[in-house]
């Protein structure tokens, strides 16, 4: 009898689960599924906005946002290389398990793929009923290749596949998915890319959607339909434009924002503005300070290399005006994803990031053990952040260490390794932990003696098998 | 009992993910149909033909796969006739152009329109004139077709319906590669090259670069289509279709059974998210003999439906594909006011062409052609010169041999007829062709054998007083097929 009560009971609850459960597991019901655009600047140094101490170059729009939201000190990008930074990015990964590990071109347009089946944050939103799309530069593969923007998640791309394309703003055709668009090769390339992400924002307003937003500016070459406030400077006319550029982006931020209010979605969206890796030109470091007070730019592990403007917003949620100082990186964003929209990663997908929702909600974050950044062009270079220490290694894993405080030296000059024997031994611990071989990366070519040249200088392009 | 029962559905339900309840049945994939007039696959710059250029086709070929060996119609009405019953045309006496207008002639027995096989099938299906406005330009909705077709063939015009209708069967008709040539200037006339049975004059090469460049504004409108796919989401769950109805529009092309009258592009794109069927490799060249009557099936396969037992077509994908054809067939009757009727066959090599009006000379009076094909007029002229070669002067004879035989493989142009040949491998391919074609004769119950009335032939296909005087002035207008 007992039995059989016991019986019918757990009957009724396994029917339950199944009649009532949702598509999500339990607990998901916590989860706030905001919106998320993410919007990524390339090549913008730490220094490029009003709101980091830019004294030239005018951002009035994104200052605000800062203003209206949370402005973070010490957030890193992936790596300090287009590519490879945007895969930590999509993929949760840091760049000692990333599938890319430098830029690498693939004739006659495209980049390395994202290897088959690789799990990114897009296809997290899109398990969560999320609508996603692109607009901008991709470079993580080629048109059909198995990176391609629209099997690693996207419902919809729009904009350059190639990075090296994406060098010139009037480009004679963009990438619409598989589709290629013929342009007259007069049309700004950017103000397309920005009007059709607003168009496509203001159909999908009504369904929870992730809008990745790579705009191509600051990067080279510096073109610009009108150099705004800035065509009288005594400046060179380069400078003249990547002011310009930037402004005109912070202008595009600005009709973003408000047509979220506009669309009644304003406080259901947070968006985040950060930038790819460091200020890559010299005379813009210059003349604008676009690193800040940091060393080094693209290319280097230093923190004017990998440390990033970044600022979110998320009315109602976000505290206006706040300073978010705990360090996190890219490979956080798939994480953050998790919590935000409460799906969770498919079985056997690990991420190295942690969820920064305290971070943006005000709360405390966990601390971590590190961060860690690597790359192989011009030759392989790693670095790993541990607290206030940041430990780089150039040339290979043996290479002698760099040891930097960054609290004590945020500008990275003093090189304290020889007196701190133990502080080096553990970071290089835990860069041998953090890297594993990439295996279309080796570490035998990234560390080969012929490939060391002086920082800063392009890496000779490996021709590589198609796929 | 009851307890072990009860446990059995405890253990099942456990078993069961949470999201068990929310399960879709798989859907069925979408077909998009892209439909050219009058394009021969040279046309296709992935063809190799100098100063051919249709990237976005080469590409679509690129992410599908590009049909070498695809056979149509000989001219649109009785094509389109018989590639939207999967019938032969002969077979169903849709075989003239433009019979049957307004006579009440019915299909068949047996023999339904496509479209409603694919509404039984559960498909919405739309003939797509009005795209949306980023595409910049219509849909023709033609149709065409030899027979009376009761109610509405298709339940739209619209794309943006389907957006909202799925799974759908949809065309596109596209009129560029149709005379008269519209196409904004790009391929060189210098530099394009003129089949040997063709003056190599400047008039030739003037029209056959406007040819291209037609075909590359078809190339252009197909991208927006594509593009538009990709942005209403509807890219990963549609088959797209690309192939002509009919060859090139000139003197030997359509209206004739050579290669260049019969032989279309085809391409087929499947989703890159949906399982390629059976019998279909992404990114390769497919070389099997194929006829347009084979689409119908295999697209009611694709649906679902099983193969309508009277149907002619093959199945050419998927599990239930069909044996490769041997032979691919074709057929000329009335066009316009001029009645021939020849009939051909080809196989792995050889194409066997049988004439049952010989007494007509190839370049008999046809306004349309007259008015249309500079080089209609050009070979005319240069043949009373006396400055054609063998090939070109073929054309400019008063009749036309009652049986051709040429080698594909040797001679492609189809400029050396075999037919007289007393070689025996030569021979044997005639015998053995003509038989083959006799056969097809029967056994497709070519309605052919039995010309139309003088007075309907005379009027163009019109059976009316009313409709004859109309086709009467039609043939002055013929020259000037304005499509919207």
């Amino acid at each position: 009898m007992k039995i059989r009560c016991t019986s019918i009971a757990l009957c009724c609850l396994a029917l339950s689960q199944v009649v009532l459960c949702p598509a999500r597991p339990a607990g998901a019901g916590e989860a706030i599924r905001p919106n998320v655009i993410f919007i990524l600047a390339d090549d913008m140094g730490y220094g490029d906005l009003g709101c980091y101490g830019q004294q030239k170059i005018k951002t009035p729009h994104i200052d605000r946002m800062a203003a209206e939201g949370v402005r973070f000190t010490q957030a890193y990008c992936g790596t300090s290389v287009c590519a490879p930074s945007r895969c930590a990015l999509m993929t949760g990964q840091h760049l000692g398990h990333t599938p890319i590990r430098a830029n690498r071109e693939i004739k006659p347009e495209g980049q390395e793929p994202l290897p088959e089946g690789t799990f990114t944050v897009a296809k997290l939103f899109k398990a969560a009923g999320y609508k996603t799309a692109a607009f901008g530069k991709w470079g993580l593969g080629f048109v059909d290749s198995t990176g391609s923007p629209d099997r690693m998640g996207f419902d919809l791309f729009f904009g350059y596949n190639c990075q090296r394309q994406a060098h010139s703003y009037y480009p004679d055709h963009l990438w619409c998915n598989r589709q290629r668009v013929d342009l007259d090769g007069k049309t700004y390339s950017h103000d397309l890319i920005v009007s059709e992400a607003l168009r496509w924002l203001r159909e999908n307003a009504n369904s929870p959607f992730f809008l990745y937003l790579p705009v191509t500016i600051p990067h080279a070459q510096y073109q610009v339909p009108g150099l705004g406030p800035y065509a009288n400077e005594p400046w060179p006319e380069d400078m003249k434009k990547y002011a310009a550029m930037i402004s005109r982006l912070d202008g595009d931020v600005g009709r973003l924002l408000a047509l979220l209010k506009e669309l009644g979605i304003d406080e259901r969206t947070l968006v985040i503005f950060t930038s790819d890796n460091g200020a890559a030109n010299k005379a813009a470091i210059d003349l604008f300070r676009s690193n800040g007070p940091l060393r080094g730019m693209k290319r280097s592990m230093y923190e004017g290399g990998i440390r990033e403007p970044a600022v979110a917003r998320w009315p109602g949620k976000i505290k206006p005006g706040t300073t978010g100082d705990a360090p996190w990186a890219f490979y956080d964003f798939l994480p953050t994803a998790v919590e935000l929209t409460g799906q969770p990663l498919p079985a056997g997908v690990k991420t190295d990031g942690i969820s920064i929702v305290p971070a943006l909600l005000g709360g405390t974050m966990p601390k971590r053990e590190y961060l860690y950044w690597e790359l192989h062009e011009p030759r392989f270079m790693q670095a790993v952040r541990m607290g206030d220490w940041k430990g780089i290694r150039y040339g290979s894993m043996t290479a002698p260490m760099e040891l930097y405080n960054i609290a004590t030296d945020p500008g990275e000059k003093q090189n304290v390794a020889a007196g701190r024997p133990e502080v080096v031994s553990r970071i290089g611990a835990m860069m041998k932990t953090a890297h594993v071989e990439a295996p279309r990366f080796p570490d035998s070519k990234a560390q080969a003696p012929k490939q060391a040249t002086k920082q800063g200088r392009r890496a000779k392009k490996k021709p590589a098998a198609a796929l | 009992m009851i307890r072990r029962a009860l446990i059995l559905l405890l253990l099942i339900a456990a078993a069961l993910p949470s999201s068990a309840v929310a399960a879709e049945a798989p859907k069925r994939p979408n077909i998009l149909w892209l439909v050219a007039e009058d394009m021969g696959p040279e046309a296709m710059s992935s063809s190799g033909t100098p100063e051919a250029s249709t990237p976005n086709l080469d590409r679509l070929a690129a992410q599908g796969v590009r049909y070498t060996r695809f056979y149509n119609g000989h001219v649109c009405s009785p094509s389109r006739s018989s590639f939207m019953t999967g019938m032969y045309a002969v077979t169903i006496g849709a075989h003239n152009h433009r019979s049957h207008r307004d006579d009440g002639y019915k299909l068949p027995d047996g023999v339904r329109v496509l479209t409603d096989r694919m509404r039984d099938a559960g498909y919405f299906t739309a003939n797509v004139v009005q795209l949306p406005p980023a595409c910049g330009f219509r849909g023709t909705g033609k149709t065409d077709w030899n027979f009376t077709y009761e109610g509405k063939p298709f339940d739209s015009a619209k794309w943006d319906d389907l957006k909202t209708h799925q799974p759908f069967y949809a065309q596109i008709n596209f009129q560029e590669t149709h005379r008269t040539y519209k196409a904004p200037k790009r391929a060189d006339p210098a530099k394009v090259v003129i089949p040997p049975y063709y003056p190599d004059h400047p008039v030739t090469r003037a029209d056959w670069a406007a040819y291209l460049d037609a075909a590359s504004e078809l190339d252009r409108k197909v991208s927006l289509v594509l593009r538009q796919l990709e942005t209403d989401g509807l890219a990963e769950s549609t088959i797209v279709v690309f192939f002509g109805d009919n060859g090139q529009s000139h003197v030997r092309g359509k209206q004739f059974c050579y290669e260049e009258g019969l032989h279309v592009p085809a391409v087929i794109r499947w989703p890159k998210d949906l399982p390629a069927p059976a019998h279909f490799k992404p990114g390769t060249v497919d070389d099997r003999l194929l006829h347009g009557i084979d689409l119908a099936p295999t697209m009611l396969d694709i649906a679902g439906a099983p193969k309508p037992p009277k149907m002619q077509g093959r199945i050419f994908l998927g599990e239930r594909c069909q044996p490769a054809r041997e032979y691919v067939f074709g057929a000329r009757d009335r066009c316009d006011e001029t009645v021939m009727r020849i009939r051909a066959v080809r196989d792995e090599r050889w194409r066997y062409i049988r004439n049952f009006t010989p007494e007509k000379s190839l370049l008999s009076p046809n306004a349309y052609k007259e008015r249309q094909y500079p080089v209609w007029n050009l070979l005319k002229e240069l043949h009373a010169q006396g400055k054609l070669t063998p090939a070109q002067d073929f054309l400019c004879q008063p009749t036309m041999p009652p049986e051709e035989l040429y080698d594909l493989q040797a001679d492609p142009h189809e400029i050396r007829n075999l037919a007289a040949s007393d070689q025996p491998e030569h021979q044997a391919a005639l015998k053995h062709l003509r038989a083959v074609l006799e056969k097809w004769i029967e056994d497709a119950n070519d309605q052919g054998r039995n010309f139309e009335p003088p007075a309907v032939a005379a009027a163009q296909g019109a059976t009316k007083p009313a409709a004859k005087a109309k086709a009467a002035g039609k043939g002055k207008k013929a020259g000037k097929k304005a499509k919207s």
